[in-house]
């Protein structure tokens, strides 16, 4: 059966149950109530005759008895009175007695039809008993009126009860389509379905609450394969450190065993300190991939957020170029920054994080690159779409083969085998570009070299009014803005 | 780098080299670093002639050439693998024989496994104990 049908029989029984029992409880009451009445009356009544009738039994009076007798029995409700003198006999009997059996004991019997009032009758002065007073009022006219209540409250409670029926039908037939649409939206999402609300563009309720599940749905598997792809990576990196960082170890072991059979192979000082060379750019390798890692596990610690700022390009890249100038140059290189004259205006990024990501492209770049070649950190706006930035970092060494080009980022493999880093370099340059919502692509320029270009979007101030020039608009840029290492 | 250029330039190193005469056993070291190789060099210099390729793309020509005694194979190489160049020597009616060690970075059981299965002879973790690479290739040398 489906959800709205149980739904709208459970809150119809439930209503039906709740109503009956209402109404048998104001019965009752009624009946009670009424039944207590009449006993009230009953006994006033005898206490009544009493008084009246002390004379006339202290005297043995029969005919003044059973004038009062008749004047009580008369009275609406009354069924009968008794008058009973000391022996027991009874001496007055008027009204009808016509009763089923009679309960023991009690001074209030209350027999099926009738309820019964007695009382002895004690003479006050002598305090001798001079008989008893029986008086019982008819239920008859009781169970009347209670009838007639019971009646109006069947024809008053049966309209509303099927009232109650179908609005209690009603609200179960709409919340359980509700619900069933809840939970029809839920298997969907369960199996991966486009979620399709039955109401359309209605806005209900239960529309919102299955967007709201099927957005958080959305959310939630596009967090999963982030995750799955960041612990892949993270895999992969850990792998291709755990092949690399053992290389350096190799080299450093074999050279302390060279060095420590030095004087049995009879090495020239020149051989020992090719040796000691060797050592040290192993141990370079190391700290270098050491540094790599903190970087990425940097990048990779969730709690560490960037902290992206508003960075004034010229000044920046500026900045960028004077921090790598000296590497550049101890390498024997010819430095250059190149920033076309239409780039200005700002980026968004983390300006450590950055610095860092340029400096490792251009250390790449110092790797890859032979005496007297240039190494160009450069800007220019991109050709398709203005607002972006490429910030370009350019050598002149043998380049990136073909096969290797779109393998570069993903393998995370140095490109040349004179490369002194393992490539996690490139590696946390693209996962820092990803974590800014930029792009690190390696562009093809033709001829000679690499050029890695960054693409960020740049953010420049409405040209008809610009009150707050950036600091590196403000400052004269030459058109070619050459600067030689 | 130009691929053609650098096969070219390998192939008059190999002619040269190969003119070349050994007194001393031969052995063919495969191995993408550079740094690695030369370790390698140095640490077998003296009993033997060392000869490196970066990768094994004309292993079989250089085994023509030097008619080494060992060869050292890497595992992870840039073009074909350690494990093919292993099975291609295996393959191979002229150089079936020839002793292989591995030298790689792999410690888990699928390397040793699939070391077994192209019927490598020796198979050394990096880093080694240059004492036991010493040792490792005196046996395979002198079998």
């Amino acid at each position: 059966m489906r959800i709205r049908f149980q739904l709208a029989a459970s809150i119809f029984v439930t209503g039906c149950l709740g109503l009956t029992a209402l109404l048998c409880d104001r019965a009752v009451a009624v009946h009670e109530t009424l039944y207590k009445r009449s006993e009230t009356r009953a006994r006033a009544m005898v206490e009544s005759l009493e008084s009246l009738l002390l004379a006339d039994m202290r005297d043995g009076n029969a005919r003044s008895m059973t004038k009062v007798a008749q004047s009580f029995a008369g009275l609406p409700g009354v069924a009968y009175v008794q008058i009973i003198d000391r022996t027991g006999r009874v001496v007055v009997m008027e009204g009808r007695r016509n009763v089923p059996g009679r309960a023991k004991g009690g001074y209030e019997e209350q027999l099926d039809g009738l309820i019964e009032v007695h009382t002895a009758v004690i003479d006050p002065s002598s305090k001798e008993m001079l008989g008893g007073i029986q008086l019982a009022m008819s239920t008859e006219r009781l169970e009347k009126i209670v009838r007639g209540i019971a009646l109006r409250g069947l024809a008053v409670g049966g309209p509303a009860l099927l009232i109650l029926a179908l609005a209690a039908w009603y609200i179960g037939v709409l919340l359980g389509r509700r619900l069933e649409s809840l939970s029809e939206a839920v298997e969907r999402m369960e199996g991966d379905e486009p979620l399709q609300l039955e109401d359309g563009g209605t806005d209900s309720e239960v529309d919102r609450l299955s967007r709201r599940f099927s957005a958080l749905n959305e959310r939630l598997a596009s967090e999963k394969t982030a995750r799955v792809k960041l612990e892949a990576f993270k895999d992969d990196l850990t792998d291709m450190l755990i092949h690399d960082m053992k290389h350096p170890i190799t080299v450093l072991g074999a050279t302390l065993a060279l060095l420590t059979d030095c004087d049995h192979e009879g090495f020239s000082k020149e051989k020992i300190a090719g040796l000691a060379a060797m050592g040290r750019r192993a141990i370079s390798r190391e700290n270098a991939m050491i540094e790599e890692m903190l970087q990425l596990s940097r990048l990779n610690d969730a709690e560490v957020p960037l902290r992206r700022t508003r960075l004034a390009l010229r000044p920046f890249l500026e900045e960028c170029a004077a921090a790598n100038a000296v590497i550049v140059e101890q390498s024997q290189l010819r430095w250059r920054l190149d920033i076309a004259d239409d780039v200005s205006g700002w980026v968004y990024g983390d300006s450590a994080v950055l610095k860092r990501l340029i400096g490792n492209l251009v250390l790449n770049a110092v790797e890859h690159s032979s005496a007297g070649c240039h190494v160009t950190l450069g800007a220019r706006l991109c050709e398709r779409d203005r607002s972006k930035v490429e910030i370009l970092v350019r050598d002149e060494g043998p380049g990136v083969a073909p096969e290797l080009r779109e393998k570069i980022f993903e393998k995370h493999r140095t490109f040349s085998e004179s490369a002194k880093n393992v490539g996690l370099g490139l590696a946390f340059c693209k996962m820092a570009a990803e974590k800014q919502s930029a792009q690190l692509k390696l562009l093809d320029m033709g001829g000679a070299g690499a050029t890695f270009a960054l693409v960020m979007p740049v953010f420049r101030e409405p040209q008809a009014a610009p009150k707050h020039p950036e600091a590196g608009d403000a400052k004269a840029i030459s058109p070619s803005a050459v600067a030689e290492g | 780098m130009d691929t053609r250029t650098k096969k070219s330039q390998q192939k008059a190193l190999t002619g040269a080299l190969a003119a070349r005469e050994f007194s001393r056993p031969r052995l063919i070291v495969i191995e993408d670093d550079p740094d690695v190789r030369e370790a390698l060099r140095l640490l077998l210099d003296g009993k033997y002639e060392v000869v490196g390729f970066p990768d094994g793309d004309d292993i079989l020509a250089a085994i023509d050439n030097y008619e080494p005694g060992l060869v050292i194979l890497d595992v992870d190489l840039p073009g074909k693998n350690g494990f093919e160049l292993c099975r291609q020597i295996r393959q191979s009616s002229k150089h079936r024989r020839l002793p292989v060690l591995f030298l790689t970075v792999h410690r888990d059981d699928e390397s040793f496994v699939r070391n077994l299965q192209v019927n490598a002879d020796a198979y050394l973790t990096k880093p080694f104990e240059a004492a036991e690479l010493k040792e490792t290739i005196r046996r395979l040398v002198t079998a």
